[in-house]
């Protein structure tokens, strides 16, 4: 299960991680250096509120995941680690 | 360089979910009853409240152009204030606002073109038809510079603030200035992706607010150089004194966090109309009620006029975009020469981070000065001084 | 209002030098593309991709389109090619004027309402849709802090905004003012211009006025930006003279856009605006070409017309479709 559970997420992250990078046009950024961890906003990749509101449509889009207040996305749109985790989460119920 | 000449403001238009007319619009701010519902002018899956303008007279040959008809029921009651039957002969400049009717945006046209490469060409035609600006100038049958500004939701103060320069420069002797625009599917839906849009009435400066409702409207000023008036015999106590813009050069939809752009636009406002910021009797906000501008615009105007009296009219009027600068220039003046301003509709609990309390019910204002701020998209920030000469 | 410098983003490239080089060779063939609308390929004088590639001066513009890419670019290129440095941002305004704006931006949007739906739309799209998203980033790439206007008329979008212009330098607002003329094409607006104009095969067909059944064009797109101010600066020693004043007295040359309006004066007439394809902002064209043409003294040849010889220029007319005139004249 716990295996499942990390195959699944790897693969939504490589998908995060290329449709960031085509949906947001950070045309120099590669996927490979959009590690896990590393912050959306501010220092790491330097996202602004204009992305945070389009990844919103990015997941809507390419997850059928809603995120509803900001207050959530705020938490949701830390790194691709916790946008792959609530998508998991949305998709499976758990 | 000469002097720059009075101007005078001759006729006012004011159209909007307040009311059509200015006495409509002055009963309706009597006593804050809003009631923004779901839009019933267009299909949309979105359901959030938008304050639409009821029972608009507009004739059947602008059925499909409702920013021109809106700006056009404006138009006429301003110059119906003016006395003038017609502007044959005399030099009218046109400076109008708008963001959705200078957009080439119809969805049929389009949609034929995308099913078949080929569309019919009526929706093109009509909006070559002439734009905002340029229509109404053929209505009126005059010929002096007409330029449609698009600065987004600070358009119509811009507007006005253009034809204050022409005025000033001897260009015209008179001009027909403010916004106007129409509820629309493509900013509705702009306004939802942008996460700005209330699923409530909006309650602008309000700690627990959540963002706008669309409105739609148009609100126009005749203006006139004083020889001008007083050459026809015409009088006004009211003028537009003064006028400010700066952009922040910050980002495309995010205001600058201490109102950089704003403060210049209020400072530059305050000095062509040879005012000291406590001559101010009250502010008509922006106030838009999403998080950003309240809080940035409000922070910044505490900052700069601290207990002077403010409101934001959005809660009667919904943002009306294009519109909402020359409606609330007109807003503004009527406050000043009512001698009262409405409650700021919508206001209940004040918010520490933005500073300010706006007024919660009707009130007197006392002074000759009265200003007017804009911010929009594009980090454009625009303020106009209005004065009543007793 | 003394122009400063000049900065053009076109088919032909980048920077004024682009345009003088067609003055005096002559013009370049139009790139011919499909069209889902026509079998035929159509020509249009387009921007090619290389020309907007500019790591260093859109660095900061991402999200943004090519309607505000080709603005910016000419606006950065005007300021370079004067050569001064501006002493304050908050004294320099801006003012873009555009017929039709970033119509294939609107358009992008459009297909997300129909694609995606009403609650599923792109923001960015959305924001980038709007008219002054372009002189937006005009002001962020270059610092600037005064006032930036954006306006729209079909007619004459580049008179109009001089005229604010010179009345922000005239007024004291402004110590130095960008003004601009922007516009795209699209398929969208290549169908509608193929529907209401004549479209000339190829470059030699064209004609610009005085052709039976109207001229015959070939649509272009592209980005003029002039930095005036009220000294003399930069390579030109050309100015504008006064917007709007009936005491200009006479030019010795004309410069119309395509469409020959009835000229105020009679003296020569020519059209070089069309070497980028013909466009609204056409005008801010025809004032790049007086510019060059009154800086270098020479009067360059030109398709569809007697050829103008010995004409010793002082001052330009540009004769808008609108009945508007903007003069040049040198120092």
């Amino acid at each position: 299960m716990a295996a499942d559970k990390e195959t699944a997420l790897q693969e939504i992250r490589e998908i995060l991680k290329v449709k960031l990078i085509e949906q947001l046009s950070l045309e120099d950024v590669k996927p490979e250096e959009i590690t896990d961890e590393l912050p959306l906003f501010g220092e790491g990749l330097g996202l602004d509120s204009l992305d945070a509101v389009e990844i919103i449509v990015l997941l809507q889009r390419n997850f059928g995941v809603e995120v509803k207040d900001a207050q959530e996305s705020r938490e949701i749109f830390q790194s691709v680690n916790t946008l792959a985790e609530y998508i998991y989460q949305q998709k499976t119920g758990a | 360089m000469s002097l720059p000449s009075t101007v005078l403001i001759t006729g006012m238009g004011a159209v909007s979910a307040a009311g059509i007319g200015i006495p409509a619009t002055l009963k309706a701010f009597q006593r804050p009853r809003r009631e923004p519902a779901p839009v019933t002018r267009f299909e949309s899956l979105l359901t959030f409240p938008v304050f639409e303008v009821e029972n608009l007279p507009a004739p059947p040959e602008l059925k499909k152009m409702r920013t021109y008809a809106l700006a056009l029921t404006a138009v006429s009651e301003a110059l119906e204030q003016t006395g003038l039957s017609n502007l044959k002969g005399r030099r009218v400049g046109i400076a109008l606002g708008t963001t959705v009717a200078s957009q080439l945006n119809d969805l049929e046209f389009y949609n034929a073109w995308r099913s078949n490469y080929a569309a019919p060409m009526e929706a093109v035609d009509r909006f070559l038809s002439g734009n905002l600006a340029a229509f109404i100038a053929k209505e009126l049958g005059v010929n002096g510079s007409a330029i449609t500004v698009v600065n987004a939701c600070s358009s119509g103060a811009d507007a006005i603030g253009a034809a204050l320069g022409w005025l000033q420069s001897g260009l015209c002797d008179m001009a027909i200035a403010g916004g106007a625009d129409e509820l629309n599917r493509i900013p509705l839906c702009g306004f939802n992706a942008l996460g700005v849009a209330s699923a409530e009435a909006c309650r602008p400066f309000d700690k627990n607010r959540s963002g706008l409702n669309l409105g739609e409207g148009a609100g126009v000023m005749v203006l006139e150089t004083e020889p001008s008036a007083a050459a026809r015999g015409a009088e006004s106590n009211l003028l537009l004194a003064g006028y400010g813009s700066a952009v922040d050069a910050y980002h495309l939809t995010a205001p600058h966090p201490e109102g950089r752009g704003l403060r210049r636009a209020i400072a530059q406002a305050l000095t062509t109309a040879n005012v000291r910021d406590d001559e101010i009797a009250f502010i008509n906000t922006h106030g838009t009620s999403t998080l950003e501008n309240d809080k940035v615009e409000g922070s910044t105007l505490a900052d700069l006029f601290g207990n002077t009296p403010m409101l934001s009219t959005k809660g009667y009027t919904g943002h009306t975009l294009g519109a909402a600068g020359g409606l609330e220039a007109v807003f503004t003046a009527l406050g000043l020469r009512e001698g009262w301003i409405p409650a700021s509709a919508g206001f209940e609990t004040p918010d520490e981070e933005t500073g300010v309390i706006p007024v919660r019910e009707k009130t007197k204002v006392h002074g000759a000065c009265a200003l007017s701020t804009s911010l929009a998209f594009g980090g454009s920030n625009a303020a106009l001084v209005i004065k009543y000469r007793k | 209002m003394n122009i400063q410098g000049i900065g053009m983003v076109s088919a032909l490239g980048r920077g004024i030098d682009s345009l003088e080089t067609v003055l005096e060779t002559g013009p370049i063939a139009p790139s011919m593309i499909e069209v889902p609308f026509r079998p035929a390929l159509f020509p249009v004088y387009a921007v090619a991709k290389e020309t907007l590639k500019d790591k260093t001066a859109l660095s900061r513009m991402r999200r943004a389109d090519r309607f505000s890419k080709m603005a910016v670019l000419a606006a950065i290129d005007a300021l370079q090619n004067a050569g001064i440095e501006l002493h304050d941002p908050a004294r320099t305004g801006v003012v873009l004027g555009t017929a039709f704006g970033p119509h294939p931006t609107v358009f992008s949007f459009l297909d997300d309402i129909l694609e995606f739906g009403d609650d599923a739309v792109s923001p960015t799209l959305f924001s980038h849709s709007v008219h002054n998203a372009a002189a937006s980033y005009v002001s962020v790439a270059l610092g600037l802090a005064g006032p930036a206007m954006t306006l729209t008329t079909f007619t004459d979008p580049f008179h109009q905004s001089l005229l604010l212009a010179q009345t922000w330098l005239d007024q004291g607002v402004c110590d130095s003012v960008l003004v601009g003329g922007v516009e795209e094409c699209g398929t969208v607006m290549e169908y509608i211009v193929s529907r209401k104009l004549r479209i000339a095969d190829d470059e030699t067909n064209i004609q610009p006025f005085f052709a039976e059944g109207g001229p015959s064009v070939i649509p272009g797109e592209g980005a003029v930006f002039f930095l005036l101010g009220r000294e003399p600066a930069g390579p030109y020693s050309v100015q504008f003279g006064q917007i709007g004043s009936k005491a200009e007295p006479a030019p010795d040359l004309w410069i119309v856009d395509f469409e020959c309006p009835t000229l105020p004066s009679s003296a020569p007439a020519g059209c070089w605006s069309h070497l980028v394809g013909s466009m609204p902002i056409s005008t801010a064209v025809s004032c790049a070409a007086g510019v060059l043409m009154l800086t270098g003294g020479t009067v360059y040849a030109q398709t569809g017309l007697v050829k103008i010889e010995d004409v010793q220029t002082e001052r330009i007319g540009c004769a808008g479709r609108n009945k508007t005139t903007l003069y040049l004249r040198r120092d």
